[in-house]
């Protein structure tokens, strides 16, 4: 099956055409342009990561710095628990009402604490008298019994008065509980690197 | 009159020794206190999420916040861990009031924030932290500074923020010290969303 001359001749010419064609139709300096563009948005160092919120799970978009991680952030404390229901604080209304299962200060610790100063009241009173005998005589003369007396009266007078600053105030809470949020607004002329960048070192975090 | 001073002897020498106990035994035994660190169903109720893309900053140093403050002389020493509750609970926030958050890791500077077409940076800081305590009730103030940032870093809006919790009795409630401190840090947070929204509307 022979393909007339005139046909290939055709085809041909219709290749060149396109080809060249659409080469003629790029600008020239489109190469230039596209290249400029890369060009004016440097690299950043930031590498794009999804991490989760460590006490609920849910994903977050995370820009980090490959070059310094920060290994603070990426490990937050983990424990999962129910979310708090600050009806607990409430007047008779406790963790057990609303299925608190939070982190809590044990009492157990108060008992430990008594436990080991009773124990050591009791051994100080045995080996004491046998390390310093003559301060046994002494103290016991009337020592002993108006030092306490004197510390409890001015410590009771202390107490009262420093419980007195917000006693007044907590009077009148409703249902024994009560919660306030408010903001203001700091009127000043500032940028990021002068409040975060230039100033890194003057920041104190401790209260 | 020997009976008495043997009775003497033996209260004596407690009584030298209790200074010492008692010091190091507050030292050990002391209240330690870590907020559960999760927003209360209120916070994801009451505030509007924004359709808005935008980066969170935390300074380093805000996890080791830490408070001693234990209201009174008197009281038994408190240790408040603040920051590891409130950077949880910031994250949270940001995920709950906008619908595109990204924590930004790297340092901001304006050509990530083009190239992520980021609207805003916030920063938000623990300024301080105040126990109000008496004997039967306990206030807790946190306070927060919050400065929020466009696209080329300049200053949109910076605020401080306070959030305050009070209850009766929190010392004798199973978990109640703990809910306190949780309740001052979200009251603080929902100031601080809702401030950044209305920066950027």
């Amino acid at each position: 099956m022979n393909q007339a001359p005139g046909t290939r001749n055709q085809v041909v010419a219709t290749f060149f055409f396109l080809v060249l064609g659409s080469w003629c139709l790029v600008p020239c300096r489109a190469n230039e342009v596209l290249n400029a563009r890369e060009i004016t948005m440097p690299p950043s160092g930031a590498q794009v990561m999804v991490r989760e919120n460590s006490k609920t799970g849910t994903p977050y978009v995370v820009i980090t710095d490959s070059q310094n991680p920060r290994t603070d952030l990426a490990s937050l404390d983990s424990n999962k628990y129910r979310r708090p229901d600050y009806r607990m604080l409430e007047k008779n209304v406790t963790a057990k009402d609303v299925g608190y299962d939070g982190p809590y200060s044990s009492k157990k610790k108060i008992y430990i604490l008594a436990a080991t100063l009773a124990a050591a009241g009791a051994t100080a009173a045995v080996v004491g008298p046998a390390l310093f005998p003559a301060a046994a005589a002494t103290g016991a003369a009337g020592g002993s019994v108006a030092v306490p007396a004197a510390a409890a009266a001015v410590g009771g007078s202390a107490l009262a008065v420093a419980a007195k600053k917000y006693q007044d105030h907590f009077q009148n809470l409703p249902d024994d509980y009560s919660r306030e949020s408010e903001s203001k607004i700091i009127e000043t002329e500032t940028d990021f690197y002068k409040m975060f960048v230039e100033k890194k070192a003057d920041k104190p975090f401790q209260s | 009159m020997n009976q008495r001073k043997e009775a003497g002897r033996s209260f004596f020498y407690p009584l030298c020794f209790l200074p010492f106990v008692l010091c190091s035994c507050v030292a050990i035994y002391g209240w330690n206190i870590h907020a559960p660190g999760l927003l209360s169903d209120e916070f994801a109720r009451d505030i509007p999420q924004v359709s808005k893309r935008v980066a969170l900053y935390i300074p380093e140093g805000q996890k080791e916040f830490v408070s001693k403050d234990k209201g009174t002389f008197w009281s038994d020493p408190q240790t408040y861990y603040v920051g590891e509750a409130f950077v949880p609970m910031l994250i949270e926030s940001f995920q709950n009031g906008f619908t595109e958050f990204v924590l930004m890791e790297a340092l901001p500077n304006p050509e990530i924030m083009s190239q992520y077409a980021i609207d805003a940076v916030v920063v938000s800081e623990i300024r301080g932290f105040k126990n109000r305590k008496t004997l039967p009730a306990q206030g807790l103030d946190v306070y927060t500074e919050t400065t929020v940032f466009n696209r080329d870093l300049k200053l949109i809006r910076r605020f401080e923020t306070r959030g305050t919790s009070e209850a009766k009795g929190t010392f004798a409630k199973k978990g109640g010290l703990e809910v306190n401190l949780n309740a001052a840090i979200e009251g603080s947070l929902r100031e601080t969303v809702l401030q950044v929204q209305e920066a950027l509307r």
